[in-house]
């Protein structure tokens, strides 16, 4: 960098300059930024939350006991201090498969919204930059794509292809690509009209080039919110698709799949489905919360 | 408007043709041997091909989906392979049972939601702002299954005031309260959420313009100001999301009806979509697909009527 500085300085001194500026200027801002997000009580409740499965995810093998230890002799048994959510029908621990459950849903949500936003942000700075006739395709495919409820959607998809967590990952980061281009495209279409982008024009730099190092730089505000909102609804489809026995299948402790399974036990022992459901509603509404106050930070 | 109406409708049909196809092709031309599915794993090759045929699965694609979309605007949507009965009564039957479970749903929660928005909006950065619009927030984000499972352990299991599972309601009003309202309770939650925040955002904007500012200056009482320039203004943009929400509606009749066991269509789907009871999973997306447009052209069309930017516009 120190290079680069000095290289302006020789030869545009009054260019270097304004370039300090800027930077200071950035560093400064990104500063606020931080301190924003880090005042915002919605982002801190949701970041606890957040925190405490990705590290339930990580961690169970060590802190709880064995999900899938089957114990015959202690069946669909209340919570009590030997357990304290209670057992399932197979007498596994439930509380230790509410903890261990954490980990499959923390692995393709994740990276289908990394699928997601890889695929949708070059979409989106593709179809923003250029316009044109690519631009007119996309907003009818989308238009289109729209028109169906997208949980329908991937049940034929997954009907079809199979039920493996791969395509599960696979089929809601196609999805989500095209809704994410959306949202990319309209912050690069603004972004286009700025002068740096003339500027760059003018140097002679080329579109890949100008996509990927003026603008991208400059909509990752936008990007970062929109992977977060993504993140929360990649949550609810996985837990979705799994409850619908669509997704994860048995013995994985997942949440969605454990919901499935107990509703058959319902009359008898609501804490098979009360916990796991708990645990899902707190993971959504903490990535949620995180979105909000992010986006309440950003956009301030 | 009549010209405006018309450019509409010719949009929506062109979605439809598209749609048909996308539904065709998804149903089709994905993997998956719907001889065989019938069949079982034990048949041999012969015989799945031989049904196969009968079925007409080894005609190409086009031609298939040509006579398939002729038979399917003539009224005669085939028979399914699996349940062994005509598709067009079945599908129709369930479509009504989920029409009664969303309109339930529909007509209790979106009152309820704009007045809350509305309010919200009037009590902009209060503590009562707040707490609505995070609940709102954080309803959208719970799946349907969570919410379900959790109002059925109460309202059923542990107090017993209804039944665990629902079947379709007789037209006695006590009826249709005991059997809808436990799984419309779900979708009310997504709806409210999406519902109020935009009549909270319509109003706020309102409410911010410079016709209120006027309306205000020029002595208008407090009430007359609300109802006559700000309501009128905030609330077309929520026709729109109710509008856009019966999609999502359907999406969430899938999940609603099978954790009750309700008879509806999404429940259809599902079963149809893991069989491989292609007529009815084609009829059934393609009959959401209809309404779904068809909600939007409404929609629009009562927008266009009740703001003239809109209309003269097109």
């Amino acid at each position: 960098m120190s290079t680069l500085d000095e290289q302006g300085v020789a030869g545009l001194p009054d260019g270097a300059a304004a370039q300090v500026d800027v930077r200071r200027l950035r560093r400064q801002r990104r500063a606020e930024l931080v301190s924003a997000v880090l005042h915002s009580k919605t982002f801190l409740v949701g970041m606890g939350i957040l925190i405490f499965w990705v590290f339930s995810a990580l961690a169970w093998r060590w802190i709880v006991r064995d999900p899938q230890a089957v114990d015959p002799s202690a069946t669909l048994a209340a919570p009590s201090t030997a357990h304290w959510f209670g057992t399932d029908n197979l007498g596994r621990d439930v509380f230790a498969r509410v903890i261990a459950g954490s980990a499959p849903v923390l692995t393709i949500a994740p990276l289908a919204t990394l699928l997601g936003i890889t695929g949708g942000a070059t979409l989106g700075l593709v179809t923003g930059y250029y316009r044109g006739w690519i631009d007119d395709v996309f907003s009818r495919v989308v238009d289109a794509l729209l028109a169906f409820p997208l949980i329908i959607l991937a049940v034929l998809v997954l009907a079809s292809l199979g039920r493996e967590p791969r395509n599960v990952i696979l089929v809601i980061g196609i999805i989500f690509t095209p809704l994410i281009a959306r949202t990319v495209r309209s912050a690069v279409m603004v972004e286009r009209e700025r002068e740096y982008v003339a500027a760059a024009r003018l140097r002679g730099e080329r579109g890949p080039r100008i996509m990927a190092v003026e603008i991208l730089p400059n909509i990752t505000g936008p990007i970062v919110v929109e992977g977060t909102i993504r993140l929360g609804y990649a949550i609810f489809a996985a837990a979705t698709l799994a409850f619908l026995g669509l997704g994860i299948q048995d013995p994985s402790p997942d949440w969605g799949l454990a919901i499935a399974n107990g509703r058959a036990y319902l009359q008898i022992a609501w804490w098979m489905v009360l916990f796991p459901a708990a645990a899902l509603a707190t993971l959504v509404v903490g990535v949620n919360l995180v979105a909000d106050g992010l986006r309440g930070a950003i956009e301030e | 408007m009549g010209r405006y109406v018309l450019r509409r409708l010719g949009l929506t049909a062109i979605t439809l043709v598209l749609v048909s196809f996308a539904v065709f092709a998804a149903a089709q031309v994905l993997p998956g041997d719907v001889g065989r599915t019938i069949l079982g794993p034990y048949a041999s090759q012969q015989q799945v091909d031989q049904l196969n045929h009968q079925l007409g699965a080894d005609e190409p694609v086009v031609k298939r989906y040509v006579l398939w979309a002729g038979d399917f605007v003539r009224g005669d949507w085939g028979e399914s392979p699996i349940q062994r009965v005509p598709v067009r009564p079945l599908v129709l039957d369930r479509l009504k049972n989920s029409l009664i479970l969303g309109a339930f749903a529909l007509v209790l929660i979106v009152p309820f939601s704009v007045a809350l928005g509305v309010f919200a909006a009037l009590n902009y950065g209060k503590a009562l702002d707040r707490i609505i619009s995070i609940s709102g927030l954080s309803f959208v984000a719970l799946p349907e299954f969570v919410v379900g499972v959790v109002v059925i352990v109460i309202f059923a299991v542990q107090l017993g005031w209804f039944p665990t599972t629902s079947q379709v309601p007789s037209a006695d009003p006590v009826d249709i309260v005991r059997q809808c309202l436990l799984p419309s309770i779900p979708l009310m939650f997504v709806l409210f959420g999406y519902i109020s925040r935009m009549a909270r955002a319509g109003t706020i904007e309102a409410l911010r313009s410079n016709y209120t500012r006027t309306a205000v200056l020029k002595g208008l009482p407090q009430r007359h100001v609300i109802v006559r320039h700000v309501l009128r203004n905030s609330l077309l943009p929520t026709i729109t999301v109710v509008s856009v929400q019966v999609g999502y509606l359907v999406g969430g009749l899938v999940v609603v009806e099978t954790l009750f066991s309700y008879p509806g269509i999404g429940e259809l789907i599902l079963n149809a979509a893991t069989g491989h009871d292609l007529p009815t999973l084609e009829a059934s997306v393609l009959m959401i697909a209809l309404i779904y447009t068809a909600s939007n052209l409404v929609a629009d069309v009562v927008t266009a009527l009740l703001n003239p930017r809109v209309r003269l516009a097109a």
